[in-house]
């Protein structure tokens, strides 16, 4: 497969950064734009055949996450937008893709040059997506094999559009198996995910927090449900994160902890309905020092100071909780939350 | 720990705006400023001119720790760049829709960053774009990302 080396919109560009506030940190040296419709992702055999010249939108970048195959720094790039067939059906739209998009062989390091394999037809995935399902709103990376399994968000999937993460364990690069499905039919899940929850819309890997003397060796994901939340009857839109706890030999799901207004350790009245609490959730490294990750979330649709949907950024500081903060169905997390 | 336009000192940084969408993509783990603080890149696609146009920007934030109290410390803005660069930005391409930390691709010792516009139309309607940030050290020599 051809890399992207060649075919880049822009030439690397050479940025002069000014700002004063800008001492004591990175400035931007150079900028690259890669566009969909440019020969370049066009140059790899499957985009031909899936043709993305045409009339889509695709949205691609809606997600991206960086991974690592082979000791080599790939990007995983979710298209929620992209069609279940090309040409597209009239009812074809929204079904979702995931790009893999893996380096070059451009050395000048001038140019990036990427090639593509995608993750959607049928014959790579053990499943099948259909219109709306939006697969691709959300990719995180669990575990660091030489083939890592991806979290992929599907926001539109599920009988009253709850929302689905997807965990695809790759068995060659452009190979899917091992396919697991978390959704509104896990008891443990459907409590927090009303009709249109968007669960799927982020997903973060925060490792094994709380879970060292756990059989299995447990690992966990954190996954913003933003219309989500428990007792409500439909997306209110307050928004929650749910902590999964998952055995990490057969990624199946062990526990869950949820984080909202209120929940998990996390205060009362700072949420609202339309915060979209959890919209995005990121590992944010350990800002306390207490040598544990913590985790960012965002709530993009809060209002601050009197200026509607300005939003907002939490740092929940995470700890290993000596009580064990209770999950649902009596399971046991043992991790603390702090805002 | 907040950060929005009353938390977090961020208001002495960047003034949010309604509509701004800020914390939309979160990225973190990394550490440009060589604190030994991890600092993160945050989306606002929603973000425009006071004009009403604009096509969204994504920031990074030089976290100072919890001690007194969780606060940014400085602010990178993204997006007025790449609107800079040639076949820029449009309005309504919401750059900061998704955003990741990408480690040092071009080799010069400090992390970069990928920056997504979901909606970029060009080619064809919102097609979308990445924008690959290749970021450097500042000039005193503050330290590489550690992503």
């Amino acid at each position: 497969m051809s890399a992207l080396n060649a075919n880049l919109t822009s030439p690397a560009v050479l940025l002069a950064v000014g700002a004063s506030r800008l001492s004591g940190l990175g400035t931007i040296l150079a900028v690259h734009e890669l566009h969909a419709h440019t020969t370049a992702f066009q140059c790899n055999q499957l985009m031909n055949e899936r043709s993305i010249d045409e009339a889509s939108a695709y949205e691609i970048a809606f997600s991206i996450a960086s991974l690592v195959i082979n000791n080599t720094s790939w990007l995983a790039v979710g298209a929620p937008g992209a069609p279940t067939t090309v040409p597209r059906a009239a009812d074809g739209g929204n079904a979702g893709a995931v790009f893999l998009l893996y380096p070059g062989t451009d050395t000048a390091r001038t140019h990036i040059g990427y090639g593509t394999i995608e993750l959607a037809p049928a014959a790579i995935m053990p499943f099948n997506l259909a219109p709306n399902d939006r697969f691709g709103s959300s990719i995180a990376v669990l575990g660091a094999d030489v083939l890592p399994r991806l979290l992929v968000g599907a926001t539109g999937r599920g009988t009253r559009g709850e929302g689905e993460i997807i965990a695809l364990q790759l068995s060659t690069v452009d190979t899917v198996d091992n396919v697991t499905h978390f959704n509104a039919s896990d008891p443990l899940l459907s409590p927090f995910l009303p009709s249109g929850a968007q669960l799927g819309a982020s997903v973060a890997s925060v490792g094994s927090i709380g879970v060292t003397s756990a059989p299995d060796s447990l690992s966990v994901a954190a996954c913003g449900v933003p219309r989500g939340g428990r007792g409500v009857q439909s997306g209110n839109a307050m928004g929650i994160v749910l902590l999964l706890q998952l055995r990490r030999s057969t990624v199946s799901l062990a526990g869950v902890l949820a984080i909202g207004d209120g929940m998990g350790g996390f205060p009362s009245g700072l949420l609202l309905p339309g915060d979209r609490f959890g919209a995005a959730v990121a590992t944010a490294g350990d800002v306390d020092g207490d040598g544990l990750a913590d985790l960012a979330i965002g709530a993009p649709g809060s209002t601050r100071g009197g200026m509607d949907g300005s939003g907002a950024v939490f740092i929940a500081f995470l700890s290993v909780d000596p009580s064990s903060l209770p999950g649902v169905s009596g399971s046991s997390m043992g991790i603390g939350v702090g805002i | 720990m907040e950060l929005s336009a009353t938390g977090g000192s961020l208001s002495s940084h960047l003034m949010l705006r309604p509509g701004d969408a800020f914390g939309s993509a979160l990225a973190g783990g990394g550490d440009w400023s060589g604190d030994g603080v991890p600092d993160i890149a945050v989306g606002a696609p929603g973000r425009r001119a006071v004009s009403g146009v604009g096509s969204g920007a994504a920031y990074l934030f030089v976290l100072a720790g919890v001690v007194p109290q969780g606060r940014a410390d400085a602010t990178l803005p993204l997006g007025g760049l790449v609107a800079a660069a040639a076949g820029g930005l449009s309005d309504g391409d919401n750059l900061g829709e998704s955003v990741a930390l990408i480690g040092d691709v071009d080799g010069d010792g400090v992390g970069d960053v990928v920056v997504g516009a979901p909606t970029d139309d060009d080619g064809g309607s919102s097609r979308g774009a990445i924008w690959i940030m290749f970021m450097k050290a500042a000039e005193d020599g503050a330290g590489a990302c550690g992503a």
